[in-house]
């Protein structure tokens, strides 16, 4: 009922905006001077006008009085007709608005008469030398167009205008990523300008059927997104989904790539991330040719990738730049990591609280012995460590990089030796907590490492409180979750269950190469296999014989 | 009703084998080392007979009505008001195992390992985990089995190779010191247990490659009677057959005793035991705590068994409270009083509506 008549009261207010915004169609109207808002739904039923000094003042009306909105009125041809370009001044590159339009077309233009070209087309053909041009017929496009740091180019007599590329501001230089760091392997991260993005993955990926699609988000930033996949692929289900999804946002402003992806998630109050977020084009090349698809926005270096899973979250690119043994080394090691930094603390307080009799009896001794001072118990005492931890942590993130090394050193000094020596903690609690804290950087997906910082405190609650059964608790509780989760519809722990034996040969370690003809078996159902069946290198048997 | 998600019937296999295992593995060596005593090795082998002919009865009355739960057709073959009636039965058995594993499983932790809490906390945590798993529907329950199952499989197997050094085989003999009257007693309880694999009439709906189910569902009891066949032998030939009949859970002593010289860290890791028990309990429990609402919203003609899920988990912890008065009493009930029931609705009644469908062939029309 309310929602019912809420929709009336919309249509109505809609109905009376559209009554005062009438369709202009010449003179009526020009004088007006009061400051408004334009929608751009009101700017796209507004036409150009084939009269100039129309066009103009309503886009002066629009730009109202920015000092940076430009208007450059000039003759061409001899003065046979007069045209005006329309841009924001410090949004193009100066030169080549100068060079492209204003000279090429009132000193070096002269039309070819008698030829039976109308003036536009020929300027066209002719005079224009910028590289990428688009004609626009209304009012919208071409507000757009001066936004997104274009020229445009009005002619007296003409209904259209024409839209030049003359893009030209400063942009952060390609540099290595900073949350990614490999020690072999490209070392070329993403930057914050798309269209750089872009071209560093049509670099990776030589492939026409490497499909970009551009969207806009974001009523106020109009912030460009491109979705990237692997024609041929990528199951096209998939990429149908991905765009429903996109469809339904609308938002005033789209700062980060995190902006899109919790509105993309599946469950949006899952702890843990359904999507890669990573700044390396290496990666997401790779990701695409699982069949994955990616998720480009302008203005910010992380790049989605989805569907992920724990298997894709836990891999790395350096896992398959260095040799097999090594990869596979790493990669146990990043397991391990992960369970370590997920459950040590609470294991520590479980036992040191409830199961004594685990440990062998000289620990014991010592750890009685060097808890003996200690005014807390073991579950509080971990949890002030860990957040004393964090707030290092953090501090060392956000403050100037002059200071940051001096708070580094006092907090190790204070929550490291000075704790232990006041009798506030245990030198063991210490051990455990630094331990954990450095276990937390190697997951190679940060989000994935933010996701156990969390978890590990309601486990260690658990664990302060019912012991070991706590904690198996906490993790049966997070293994339900995780076997539950879907990232677009694949299952989350897919590869593990449901099983698929061929995806084993890069979960828990890092198979050669040749052994991993298969792509991962939830994605790209269409196109399975990578590469030619027998790889693997050897010496080539025949040679023996012949020599 | 149609629950969503498909499983396969390896996935089944899996259930029927943790749910089995979760509890057996902690009675049935004692309870059957009680009449059997060295031929318990035996009874388990006529045990393993009973169990197969039990699951095999259940899957062929399933395998009749492929798109329906046995709660669902009951009234059609049985006739309207009987088969409501069995049917009732069926979801209060369900129920009725839930609560017996919550109460099952506070008695070891609260022996073992958290004397002094209260058993409430711990029956309604496991009560809450798997209501958890319930709302995330058959799909979840099925792979955090398999991890779980994989896992404990894995832990008892590598419990038995550390301890296969100190069996000593004479334990075994004489053979058949008392006839064969003791050992087909002993057969009941494990014969009973390993006809809980009959929860397949609840699952078999639900299972996408049902051609298999035959299949699976006899290699479940396989499975199960390999891995108690290990139990038992390891129980019997380590401690002997009164010692083992002695104790409340034969198992658990043997995972205490677990010890490598060269690894102390490794000494008395019962507590790792106990971690991978409190998963395998938590399936069981899941299972039936599922097979229970599911039948129930069937039974009410309800959407979803979603809406049940609290209700009647609260139910059953409180079922489960005051059913037993202390762990005593609770042993002698799974020794004497428990496997005859399962074995009434999981063999009888289940028998019982196997041949009527033969009686009534009418009743699988409708059912294709």
């Amino acid at each position: 009922m309310r929602r019912r008549l809420t929709k009336k009261l919309m249509d109505l207010l809609a109905r009376s905006k559209k009554s005062v915004v009438q369709p202009v169609d010449g003179k009526q109207d020009l004088g007006r001077t009061e400051t408004r808002v334009w929608e751009p739904a009101e700017l796209e039923r507004i036409p150009l006008s084939p009269d100039l000094q129309v066009n103009i003042t309503r886009l002066k009306e629009v730009f109202d009085t920015n000092p940076d909105f430009i208007v450059r009125e000039f003759d061409i041809a001899g003065g046979r007709a007069r045209a005006a370009l329309v841009f924001i001044k410090d949004l193009v590159e100066r030169s080549l608005v100068g060079h492209n339009v204003l000279k090429s077309l009132m000193l070096d233009y002269r039309p070819r008469e008698p030829n039976g070209r109308p003036l536009w087309e020929d300027m066209k053909r002719v005079a224009v030398t910028a590289g990428t041009v688009k004609e626009i017929t209304n009012l919208r496009q071409a507000v757009e167009g001066i936004l997104e740091a274009n020229a445009v180019l009005f002619l007296d007599g003409e209904a259209t205008g024409l839209v030049m590329e003359a893009e030209g501001f400063e942009k952060r230089p390609v540099g290595q990523p900073e949350t990614e760091a490999v020690v072999r392997g490209p070392r070329e991260g993403f930057v914050e300008c798309l269209a750089v993005n872009i071209t560093m993955l049509r670099r990776w990926l030589k492939s026409p059927n490497l499909q970009f699609e551009n969207m806009f988000f974001g009523r106020v930033t109009r912030t460009r997104v491109a979705l990237a996949y692997i024609k041929g692929l990528v199951d096209p289900g998939l990429v149908d989904e991905v765009r429903r999804r996109l469809r339904r946002i609308d938002i005033d402003g789209v700062f980060e790539s995190n902006y899109l992806e919790t509105m993309l998630r599946d469950s949006p109050y899952s702890p843990f991330p359904q999507m890669i977020a990573t700044e390396r084009p290496d990666k997401v090349a790779a990701n695409l040719l699982d069949g994955r698809v990616a998720i480009l926005t302008e203005g910010t270096p992380f790049v989605l990738v989805l569907p992920a899973g724990l298997v894709a979250l836990m891999q790395s690119p350096e896992d398959y730049y260095h040799f097999g043994h090594l990869g596979s080394f790493i990669r146990l090691l990043r397991w391990m990591a992960f369970g370590i930094s997920l459950l040590l603390p609470s294991l520590y307080v479980a036992v040191t609280t409830f199961h004594q009799e685990m440990l062998p009896t000289r620990l014991l001794l010592n750890i009685v012995a060097s808890r003996e001072g200690v005014p807390l118990p073991a579950v509080l005492e971990a949890l002030l460590m860990e957040v004393a931890f964090e707030v290092l942590r953090e501090a060392g993130v956000r403050l100037p990089r002059a200071i940051g090394q001096a708070v580094s050193i006092v907090g190790v000094l204070v929550i490291g030796d000075a704790a232990v020596t006041a009798g506030l903690v245990s030198p063991q609690m210490v051990i455990v907590v630094a331990f954990t804290g450095i276990t937390s950087f190697l997951a190679p997906a940060f989000d994935l490492a933010i996701s156990i910082r969390l978890l590990r405190f309601p486990v260690m609650l658990m664990a302060g409180t019912l012991g070991l059964f706590g904690v198996i608790s906490g993790v049966l509780a997070i293994f339900i979750h995780l076997a539950g989760l879907r990232s677009f519809g694949v299952p989350y722990l897919a590869g593990l269950v449901p099983f698929h034996s061929t995806d084993w040969k890069d979960i828990l370690v890092r198979f050669p190469m040749w052994t991993m003809r298969r792509r991962p078996a939830e994605l790209a159902k269409q196109n399975r296999y990578r590469m030619a069946p027998n790889l693997k290198p050897g010496p080539a048997r025949d040679n023996h014989k012949k020599e | 009703m149609r629950e969503e998600g498909q499983i396969s019937a390896y996935q089944a296999m899996g259930y029927q084998v943790s749910i089995v295992l979760a509890t057996a593995i902690l009675f049935v060596p004692a309870i059957t080392a009680q009449y059997a005593r060295q031929d318990a090795w035996l009874s388990l082998v006529l045990a393993y007979l009973f169990g197969s002919l039990q699951v095999f009865v259940a899957t062929k009355l399933a395998l009749k009505f492929p798109r329906e739960t046995v709660i669902q057709y009951a009234p059609r073959v049985a006739g309207k008001i009987l088969g409501k009636v069995i049917g009732f039965i069926y979801i209060f058995y369900f129920f009725y195992v839930a609560y017996f594993v919550q109460r099952e499983f506070e008695a070891l932790m609260s022996a073992a390992y958290l004397p002094q809490t209260p058993i409430i906390v711990v029956i309604i945590m496991l009560t809450l985990l798997a209501a958890y798993v319930l709302y995330g529907g058959l799909e979840v329950l099925c792979r955090v089995n398999a991890i779980i199952l994989a896992v404990a499989l894995f832990g008892l197997l590598l419990i038995f190779l550390l301890i296969v050094k100190d069996i000593e085989f004479t334990r075994f003999l004489p053979f058949l010191e008392n006839g064969v009257g003791p050992v087909v007693l002993g057969a009941v309880v494990p014969g009973g247990w390993f006809g809980e694999t009959a929860v397949i009439l609840m699952l078999l709906p639900f299972i996408g490659n049902q051609g298999k189910t035959l299949k699976t569902s006899l290699l479940a009891v396989t499975i199960l009677f390999v891995v108690m066949e290990m139990v038992v032998i390891g129980a019997v030939g380590i401690m002997g057959p009164n010692e083992t009949g002695r104790f409340l859970y034969p198992t658990f002593n043997i995972a205490r005793r677990v010890t490598i010289e060269a690894l102390p860290i490794l000494e008395r890791q019962d507590a790792m035991f106990m971690m991978i028990w409190v998963a395998g309990m938590l399936m069981k429990l899941s299972t039936f705590f599922y097979a229970g609402t599911l039948g129930l919203a069937q039974w009410l003609n309800l959407r979803s068994y979603r809406i049940l899920i609290l209700p009647a988990g609260a139910v059953m912890t409180a079922l489960g409270m005051q059913a037993w008065e202390n762990i005593v009493e609770l042993k002698s009930f799974s020794g004497e009083v428990f496997p005859l029931t399962i074995i009434f609705v999981n063999f009888m009644l289940t028998g019982f509506l196997y041949l009527l469908t033969f009686l009534k062939p009418k009743s699988l029309q409708g059912a294709s």
